[in-house]
């Protein structure tokens, strides 16, 4: 089925088809269109979906949406994720499925609200105290901002965690022909509930730090506790440092337990190239094209496209890194993955050369800049 | 006191508040009310913010959110939207009035059914007496030392500056613990949004500082010009309202969804880029998607982006679109190959692609333009700025696209058309079917 779509219909097609039915954010350029387009479509499947009296209000809705049961997104920019970031950590500390889209423009502050960066890159892993690891999906097309969507609510529903979808204003509002019937759609995901019969209820409980804990919902015929202060398994707030001890490693080690199987990469390695191209996001596209000029010309190059930002994908980065002498981090903002890349090549081969190309004046990164800085 | 609570609240853990804290009375009354309202816990859910009273929740046989500072309507306000049959109850200090006071005000505009209740004692007990958004003028804080000089908030004025439906004031005292557990219980059974102030005292910070004890709680209300009311309005309460007014019509609608599947074949052999430039109003982006849709429906591959400033119907428009036989990758372009310009400020935008631009590219103008384009002597086509009656000045894009077809024979014109009805909303068809045409009679 051919369409003409832009990214941020896409992303509100995506989470339509996983299941969404609760969708709370406050107008924000570039992000607006998906608080429309889900304002427009969730009410026709017998969802909700509003505009908050702001950021915090609006992610807060989504949250207490979420724990009653609702599979829940919301939508903003750099300056409505600074207003998230606190209750961020509230869905991290209460183990709250929630997709949260950042359709990135150029900061800091407000910054050109109509202009496209990929500025929170590291804003998203870092941005909550306590310093927890995320999950962030990064989109390169149209049509992968419909299936990372999907991909997204997948990962918060089964890790009972927010997860993000990093997409940017050149990819929110970029139209482009999309035929999302001929994608491989994976399967929906949905939260593992306790059976709906009254009884007790442990909201945390796990018997090795990083399972995840089944969910009753608030309304459910269990009653649920809740709490944003440090808790233990049941709930209730704890002072204990052996019991806080191993809330934390749980916390952390629903994500790095399942480092491999959220690697999300797409490999264009070539035989006897020793010069590796690491892109993500619009950027992506870029670097793809930048390939397909350099290989007509006779150089042999390999590129690896970075759609699972966080965790870093580290072993999809170091089997790239095989035979490699030097590495091209192509970034529109000031080379903020590219810290990633020297992390992981020092271990790897500190021999190898990492050559950042990163520009953040609102423009788009060119495959032509890509090749004069780079190569 | 603590002994009398049975039912829906329970002691756990080792919790202890002050001997003599107001927030007891508060919770007795709210066990009170919860048993009169005699439904299971797992209807319930109690809500707390942050502070002494953000402690609360432990006690309750009910379910339980301890949420941000500030932010437990916002938590309240997404469970009862999910779940419009359960009773949803805030416990909030006057801390969380001051920082999240808009949640409050936006709850009662919306006139979602929770029910908030203030444990109102005039200063951040729990943080060691700081002033709050209620500390009285005059009142001795860790932060105002030598007095307050700011005026006390009227908490209710936070519901009624959002219309809220109820909202009650009332101070604890002897003798009037079954007025409080009446209040809390009409509260509760309001279908809208109530919020009540309940003043009561802080003996472990405020009242250590400040000569106030319980008697003298309602001497201060008239020392601050508030009183014990009650007000109430009828509103429809929001989470039902959202189902009968929103959801009701619409579910089951299908969405609306524009298929372009290959119709025309294209004789394109290469990517042709093209930038549309002009002012906002102009419809310049919804023309081009037009010109996309037929690429689509030629069997191409087509990508959009446009740049413009932040004003909405003011200043420069630019679309730029890329057609091409494959997949295409980078959305922008160093150089267009057609550079389209339908007002000055389009051109004044694109100056620098002017200047660029090869001996083999194409400009296409409005007439007006004539005289500022007069340096730019080769391939310069134009079509006439003011449009013949019947168009509107949105026609003016389509007009210089279907001009573009014409001359690069990039894909069949039907196709254009094609997709000009398909994506046109209703009120425009016409017009920009008449501009597709207007061009052909031209050279």
């Amino acid at each position: 089925m051919i369409e003409y779509l832009e990214g941020n219909e896409a992303v509100v097609r995506g989470a339509i088809d996983a299941g969404c039915r609760f969708f709370a954010g406050y107008p924000i350029t570039p992000a607006s269109s998906i608080l429309h387009g889900m304002i427009r479509e969730l009410p026709r499947i017998g969802g909700l979906a509003l505009q908050g009296e702001d950021e915090i209000a609006s992610i807060g809705f989504c949250i207490g949406a979420s724990m009653a049961g609702l599979k829940s997104m919301t939508a903003t920019s750099g300056p409505g994720l600074s207003l998230y970031s606190e209750n961020i950590g509230l869905a991290i500390m209460g183990e709250t499925p929630l997709v949260i889209v950042d359709v990135q423009r150029q900061g800091p502050a407000t910054g050109s609200a109509t202009k496209g960066a990929e500025s929170d890159i590291q804003f998203v892993r870092w941005g909550i105290s306590g310093g927890f690891p995320v999950v962030a999906l990064s989109p390169t097309t149209v049509e992968e901002c419909y299936l990372l969507t999907i991909h997204a609510f997948n990962i918060a529903e089964s890790l009972r965690i927010p997860v993000f979808l990093m997409s940017n204003k050149e990819l929110g509002q970029l139209r482009e022909r999309t035929d999302l019937g001929a994608l491989n759609i994976p399967k929906i995901a949905n939260r593992r509930r306790v059976n709906d019969e009254p009884g007790e209820f442990v909201p945390h409980l796990f018997k090795n730090p990083g399972d995840i804990p089944l969910m009753s919902d608030i309304g459910g015929k269990r009653m649920v506790r809740y709490t944003t202060s440090m808790h233990y398994k049941d709930g209730f707030i704890t002072k204990r440092p052996g019991e806080i001890g191993v809330m934390m490693e749980h916390f952390a080690r629903k994500i790095e337990n399942r480092k491999g199987e959220l690697e999300l990469v797409e490999q264009d390695l070539e035989e006897g190239a020793d010069t590796l191209l690491i892109s993500y996001g619009i950027v992506a596209r870029s670097a793809r094209e930048a390939v397909t000029v350099l290989r007509k010309k006779g150089k042999k190059i390999s590129h690896l496209v970075i759609n699972s930002i966080w965790p870093v994908p580290e072993n999809a980065i170091c089997s790239s890194l095989k035979s490699c002498r030097k590495v091209i981090v192509p970034e529109m903002n000031l080379g903020q993955y590219l810290r990633e890349i020297e992390r992981l090549t020092r271990r790897f081969d500190p021999g190898i050369e990492v050559v950042s190309v990163a520009k953040m004046d609102t423009t788009l990164l060119s495959p032509r800049e890509i090749i004069e800085r780079g190569f | 006191m603590e002994g009398e609570i049975r039912k829906y609240i329970k002691q756990v853990g080792n919790l202890k508040w002050c001997k003599g804290c107001g927030h007891w009375k508060v919770l007795t009354a709210l066990n009170s009310a919860l048993k009169r309202l005699g439904v299971p816990g797992d209807r319930i859910v109690v809500v707390t913010d942050i502070g002494c009273i953000g402690l609360a929740d432990r006690f309750f046989l009910t379910n339980a959110f301890h949420g941000l500072h500030g932010r437990s309507v916002t938590y309240a306000s997404g469970i009862k939207m999910a779940r419009p049959e359960m009773h949803v109850i805030v416990l909030m200090g006057d801390g969380g009035c001051g920082i999240g006071g808009t949640h409050i005000v936006n709850a009662a505009r919306r006139n979602i059914g929770i029910t908030l209740i203030v444990a109102n004692n005039f200063n951040y007990g729990m943080t060691g007496c700081q002033q709050s958004v209620t500390t009285p003028e005059g009142g001795r804080t860790e932060t105002t030392p030598q007095g307050n000089i700011e005026a006390p908030l009227d908490v209710l004025g936070l519901g009624r500056a959002g219309r809220g439906s109820w909202l009650g004031r009332i101070a604890v005292g002897k003798g009037n613990s079954d007025k409080l557990a009446d209040m809390v219980h009409e509260a509760i059974l309001h279908e809208g949004f109530s919020l009540l102030d309940v003043w009561e005292t802080c003996p472990g910070a405020y009242c250590k500082r400040n000569d106030l004890a319980e008697d003298g709680l309602l001497s201060l209300m008239q020392e601050v010009d508030l009183a014990p009311v009650k007000e109430v309005n009828s509103r429809p309460e929001f989470s039902k309202e959202y189902r009968k007014k929103i959801i009701e019509p619409l579910e089951g609608c299908p969405s609306q969804r524009i298929v372009l599947p290959q119709r025309f074949t294209s004789g394109l052999t290469t990517m042709m880029k093209i930038k549309v430039a002009g002012s906002a109003g102009q419809a310049i982006q919804s023309a081009v998607s037009m010109f996309g849709g037929g690429a689509l429906l030629s069997g191409l591959y087509a990508t959009q982006r446009n740049t413009y400033p932040i004003t909405r119907q003011s200043g420069h428009s630019i679309a730029e679109t890329i057609i091409s036989p494959t997949r295409i990758d980078y959305t922008g372009m160093d150089v267009p190959d057609y550079l389209l310009l339908l007002s000055s400020e389009g051109l004044k935008e694109t100056s620098e692609d002017l200047r660029k631009m090869g001996s083999d590219s194409m400009v296409i103008a409005v007439e007006d333009l004539r005289g500022e384009l007069s340096e730019w002597n080769r391939n310069l086509k134009f079509i006439p700025t003011h449009i013949e009656r019947g168009l509107k000045e949105q026609g003016l894009p389509v007009m210089a696209l279907s001009r573009l077809i014409e001359l690069s024979h990039c894909y069949p014109k039907e196709a254009f058309i094609e997709s000009c009805r398909s994506l046109t909303p209703a009120e425009y068809v016409d017009a920009n079917l008449k501009a597709c045409e207007s061009t052909s009679m031209q050279t």
